[in-house]
């Protein structure tokens, strides 16, 4: 039963009863179904709707091999656009500034900008910029979802969920979400067989009731720093029901002919780099959770071509090079998945 | 001394570390690297105790730190705790720190390469093969240059979910990658 459900009909037995106490025990009664009969999916739902719902600062671990950061998040909703930024503790204090039209990076330590600029029009995710893709639209012939036992985190108390991949082909997750708003507050990439690769965990959240604009700005003066800016030129949005959203087929000439199952062509973009006279072209496939992309850059002389893997940490990438393309499948999924995939890249 | 570190990094894994106290730690832990180490030894010990038919609360970071802690004080314990010799988790634990020190060295290395790496098989891992297999099956390896693998992992973080993403964003502004990523 939902949320708005319950309560309408338990305050229908109130108003219907003679005895106002029985009616409040059916309320309380009611409540207590409510909170306990939230299904995995309906947790799912809700925290993809949180991530545009909550302003917040906090700290956040993450742990991979051995390795510990931190980083400071400012995440600010303000009339519907998500913006946030991330800092790093060490690295001289390196920032992420991510929204709906484009994502800045600043490293202090070497004196660089980069720049992705998509805009919104480009952009598959528009305002949502954690939406897509998003486990609201996770595939139960792909992934086991079950509830484990609840748990505390940040000094919060958490539900937590296991994502279990039904193949190797992709990785799945734990996620311990907040009680309270449904905030991812901590969150584990695992393998196949349960194996944790990767996990984030926030050691401090504090929600707040709004956040200053120019909390979420860069606080690093860049003058005098390279900067490095790219431009989304074209961006189709492949609506799986109906095929691209723009109408017709992808414009892409190319084509991943060997998928893993549940895979599916999502977008496609073209990209140029201000240093550069030739577009990359991306190509996303999606299972609904996970993502891969497809990176395919033009006029690459052969003496510089590279064929093998790179990986930095639960992210793999495959390259290959095929008449002057140089092909990378690059995400976060097992080495296997993207090799298949960079080696299966075709033109149409 | 050590016990209350311990005891702290125990209290902030588990986000149950009062504000001040996290605060001080945290500065601690940006400056001495020995401590991070310590920190993340204790969960990449713990992940090797953790059995996945084994209730929520063994896992428990409390839990791991503390076994991490008795493991450090008294090796044998570790034995009765899962299926495997404790020798074996140790050797894993140090393979999985090699591996580390084997990816820090790939990053360095490709730093130097700033375009595309010329047409050769893959560098294999460098320390990795003298140690245990990790808790993981790993590559280590670098075959597309950083500036390159960077852009493309920007690119890519767009069109993935919303916890993923924090990962993303995590590996661009990590210290391993300070000279690997640009």
């Amino acid at each position: 039963m939902r949320p708005g459900k319950a309560m309408k009909e338990a305050v229908r037995l109130i108003r219907a009863s003679k005895y106002h106490l029985s009616g409040v025990i059916w309320l309380c009664v009611a409540c207590v179904l409510n909170a306990s009969a939230e299904s995995p999916q309906d947790w799912l739902e809700r925290m993809v709707a949180a991530n545009g719902k909550y302003n917040y600062h906090g700290t956040l671990v993450h742990l991979c091999e051995g390795k510990m950061d931190i980083v400071h998040i400012v995440h600010r909703v303000a009339g519907g656009q998500v913006t946030e930024r991330m800092t790093a503790e060490a690295a001289g204090g390196r920032q992420i500034i991510r929204n709906a039209d484009e994502v800045m990076c600043i490293l202090p330590d070497q004196r660089k900008v980069t720049v992705e600029r998509h805009g919104p029009a480009a952009s598959p995710i528009g305002s949502q910029i954690a939406n897509f893709p998003s486990f609201a639209n996770i595939s139960l012939s792909l992934y086991d979802v079950s509830m484990l036992a609840p748990d505390r985190v940040a000094e919060r108390d958490t539900i937590t969920l296991a994502i279990r991949p039904v193949d190797a082909y992709r990785y799945g997750y734990r996620l311990w979400l907040d009680r309270q708003t449904a905030l991812p507050l901590k969150f584990e990439l695992m393998d196949d067989k349960g194996q944790s690769l990767e996990q984030g965990m926030f050691t401090q959240i504090d929600f707040q009731e709004s956040i200053a604009a120019q909390e979420v700005e860069p606080t690093i003066v860049t003058d005098g720093f390279e900067w490095q800016t790219s431009s989304v030129t074209s961006g189709e949005n492949v609506d799986r029901a109906s095929g691209p959203a723009s109408g017709g087929s992808v414009r892409s000439r190319w084509q991943v002919v060997d998928l893993p199952p549940g895979f599916e062509l999502t977008f496609a973009q073209s990209q140029l780099a201000d240093d550069t006279s030739d577009p990359m072209e991306q190509l996303v496939y999606s299972d609904g959770l996970a993502t891969i992309s497809v990176f395919i850059e033009p006029n690459i002389d052969e003496s510089a071509a590279v064929e093998g893997a790179s990986q930095i940490a639960a992210t793999n990438a495959f390259t290959t090079y095929r008449d002057g393309y140089l092909i990378t499948a690059i995400g976060g999924v097992p080495l296997d998945t993207a090799r298949m995939i960079a080696l299966s890249v075709s033109a149409r | 001394m050590s016990q209350i570190i311990d005891e702290q990094l125990s209290a902030l894994l588990d986000g149950e570390l009062p504000a001040e106290q996290e605060a001080l730690l945290l500065r601690r832990l940006d400056k001495e690297p020995e401590l991070r180490e310590k920190l993340a030894r204790f969960g990449m010990l713990g992940e090797l105790l953790r059995d996945s038919s084994a209730p929520l609360s063994a896992l428990s970071i409390s839990g791991r730190v503390a076994a991490a802690v008795a493991a450090e004080e008294a090796p044998s314990d570790l034995a009765v705790r899962g299926s495997q010799p404790a020798s074996n988790r140790l050797s894993y634990f140090g393979a999985a720190i090699a591996a580390s020190i084997a990816m820090l060295v790939m990053f360095n290395l490709s730093a130097i390469d700033t375009g595309i790496a010329t047409r050769q098989p893959v560098i294999a891992a460098v320390a990795q093969s003298q140690f245990e297999p990790p808790m993981h099956e790993h590559t280590d390896v670098m075959a597309v240059g950083p500036a390159r693998l960077t852009r493309y992992l920007v690119s890519h973080s767009q069109y993935t979910n919303s916890a993923s993403r924090q990962l993303f964003d995590s590996h661009l502004v990590m210290a391993v990658n300070t000279d690997a990523t640009w």
